[in-house]
């Protein structure tokens, strides 16, 4: 105190010499006015409270409606009409979106304001917007390994039939025969399965900014063109490190690469030594690139990293390793065709030590339909016993040679597949309630190693489509 | 203002919540005080308070540091605040503070604020509200006269001489009083 009312009085007596002689007087009034100081009664509590509304309000203005917020909305204009709501059922994943506990939205909804329902969700939260039944037409599986939509960049793709079949007329030994054998009782739904189909397309492409009709400016009038609509928008980072970034609008996606071009020229005939991090290594240079770019998780669960190395020949480490992020829908995890858990994936090189891909961000909006489910456990075996969506080769008696394997319990899961609808020209992604069997029992075989995971959808149709398929003879492809 | 804050402002800047956080962490405490130094209630400084900070964030980007010190902009968003509660809740448009209010009038004050302030407040309530002002930022909110400066507008010599007259003023009113006063006791 008193150090604080001398040099008050040291500041006023610099200024005015003459303050000097009235130092006593002058102490006695500072002192007097810091006597009565109040106590402001400053509480710790208000503190807290006070930080943690700034950090949401914070939270709210890192995240504005972005294209895919708007985006949702275009599809389902009569959620907020009223008369054709009908059984309109909308849920986000309650253990993704925990503020908004399963909204279904009704009849005594409808005043639900756009901007609210903007408001309550972020750009790629699930939404489900359920039609009548059926509505899909029929459920083709055409079988294909690639996850699709994200505009290529796969480094690592699960094996598949295909890829099996490209080897086969060359092998030199005689492949075996596995069978996936499940004893315990499955829970098959009782009721008519809920079937998904994204929406994606050319309703989702955007109004052409004002300014971008200017680019072109002077080499063709983009005015003259009627209804005209922004497909995709592509960037580019031109540092040293940049990546290239993708926003295609009928996908609903957002792809990243690391531009080729810009990477430090390695000497193929001497291939970098690779060295394999741990998985924490792995997660965190994942999670924290995703942190940087504030990429949107809301849908998405635990990562996990693809090490399909570990079944193939050798067991050789790539150079680029792929962390997925599952995408969730109502608490499952979605995997693709070849088991595989399907999402948001990061591809990180391992000499870089670096992110170097992200793709498969996008927009999560379904339709809804319901579709009749398989009753029949054995059918299910039958088909999970074959190897599931793929289905090992036919042998002839005298060259089979059986290896049996147990399955675990499966795991309820949703089945992400690629379909064909013939009246629009245009492939469909469509997401049905499967089971997904892991494989339990051991087996080693370097170069034709059985399969890790067992998908079996439950759609009735589906299933009975499975059963018509005939398996290939092997003799064929030698 | 430090390399360190002129980060954590810069970081605010591009969105990063948890540095604005950390600026918040470092002015919260002066804020309050020198709202409640211009209320006297309590509630009204927290509400004063969390407007100034909703306001600070929402304008975090506009800020330059070229143009001034991170305190001085605060601080000049916490003042036009409670300038703007005195100004909205009462016709007077010259009201500032509370100590342009009477002490009866119908406005919440803390109880032991007032019984603590009672032997100063007539006088200080004499004061121009500049000197008042000024005054009361370098004895209760320890400011320096540099910083008083760039919150108020004014030149740094200007404000040591307005807390001159103040105290000028003071001595013929207070210390009249405080001489009576300790002649007494």
């Amino acid at each position: 105190m008193k150090n604080h009312i001398d040099q008050i009085i040291d500041e006023l007596c610099h200024l005015d010499p003459q303050l000097e002689k009235k130092r006593p007087e002058l102490r006695k009034m500072v002192a007097e006015i810091l006597k009565h100081q109040p106590n402001t009664k400053f509480d710790e509590a208000f503190k807290k409270k006070l930080y943690r509304q700034l950090m949401e309000k914070a939270a709210a203005t890192e995240n504005p409606s972005s294209f895919f917020t708007s985006l949702f909305m275009k599809p389902l204009p009569s959620l907020f009409s009223g008369a054709v709501l009908g059984a309109v059922l909308m849920f986000a994943t309650t253990q993704y979106l925990p503020l908004y506990t399963q909204p279904t939205l009704t009849d005594s909804e409808e005043t639900i304001e756009k901007d609210d329902y903007i408001a309550s969700y972020g750009p790629n939260d699930v939404i489900i917007n359920g039609i009548g039944p059926g509505a899909f037409g029929p459920l083709s599986m055409s079988v294909r390994s690639q996850s699709g939509g994200g505009g290529g960049g796969m480094a690592n793709p699960a094996p598949t039939a295909d890829s099996k079949m490209m080897i086969a007329p060359d092998m030199p030994y005689r492949p075996t025969h596995y069978e996936y054998n499940y004893t315990g009782e499955l829970n098959l739904p009782s009721e008519p399965l809920e079937v998904l189909k994204r929406i994606r397309g050319k309703e989702l492409l955007q109004d052409l900014p004002s300014g971008v009709r200017q680019l072109a400016a002077g080499l063709i009038d983009l005015s003259a063109f009627d209804n005209i609509k922004l497909n995709s928008l592509d960037m580019l980072q031109t540092n040293a490190d940049g990546f290239s970034i993708n926003i295609n609008f009928s996908e609903g996606s957002v792809n990243i690469f690391k531009q080729y071009d810009y990477r430090p020229y390695t000497d193929p005939q001497q291939p970098p030594r690779i060295t394999l991090p741990s998985d924490e290594e792995l997660f965190s240079l994942a999670n924290n690139f995703i942190n940087r770019h504030n990429i949107s998780m809301e849908s998405y669960g635990t990562p996990e990293i693809n090490k399909y190395w570990e079944q193939s020949p050798g067991n050789e480490v790539p150079q680029q390793i792929t962390v997925v992020y599952p995408l969730m829908i109502n608490g499952k995890a979605v995997y693709d065709q070849g088991g595989t858990k399907y999402g948001i994936n990061l591809n990180i090189d391992l000499v870089e030590k670096t992110v170097v891909s992200v793709w498969n961000i996008r927009s999560n909006q379904f339709n809804a339909s319901s579709y009749p489910a398989v009753a029949d456990q054995e059918k299910v075996l039958a088909i999970a016993k074959r190897g599931g969506l793929f289905p090992d080769y036919y042998f002839s008696e005298e060259e089979k040679t059986t290896v049996p394997l147990e399955l675990s319990t499966p795991e309820e899961a949703y089945l992400n597949f690629y379909t064909f609808n013939q009246q629009t020209g245009q492939s469909e992604e469509v997401l049905v309630p499967s089971l997904i069997f892991t494989v339990t029992t051991e087996h080693k075989d370097d170069q034709f190693p059985p399969r890790q995971k067992i998908v079996v959808p439950l759609a009735k149709e589906i299933i009975e489509e499975m059963e018509k398929q005939t398996p290939m003879p092997v003799d064929i492809l030698r | 203002m430090s390399s360190s804050e002129t980060e954590l402002i810069r970081s605010s800047q591009s969105g990063d919540s948890d540095a604005f956080g950390k600026l918040y962490e470092l002015y919260v405490r002066k804020i309050y005080d020198f709202i409640y130094y211009k209320t006297h209630h309590k509630e009204t400084a927290e509400d004063l308070t969390s407007q100034t900070f909703f306001k600070a964030l929402e304008k975090i980007r506009t800020f330059k540091t070229e143009r001034g010190s991170f305190n001085s902009w605060i601080y000049q968003i916490a003042r036009n605040i409670v300038t703007d509660h005195y100004r909205s809740s009462k016709t007077n448009l010259n009201i500032d503070d509370i100590w342009d209010l009477h002490n009866d009038d119908d406005v919440e004050r803390d109880a032991d604020t007032r019984l603590q302030l009672e032997k100063v407040h007539s006088y200080l309530q004499k004061l121009k509200p500049e000197q008042r002002e000024i005054l009361l930022l370098r004895l209760w909110n320890d400011l320096s006269f540099k910083e008083i400066a760039e919150i108020v507008g004014k030149s740094e010599a200007n404000c040591k001489m307005i807390v001159h007259r103040a105290l000028g003023k003071l001595q013929t009113d207070l210390l009249i009083a405080l001489i009576l006063l300790f002649s007494h006791s």
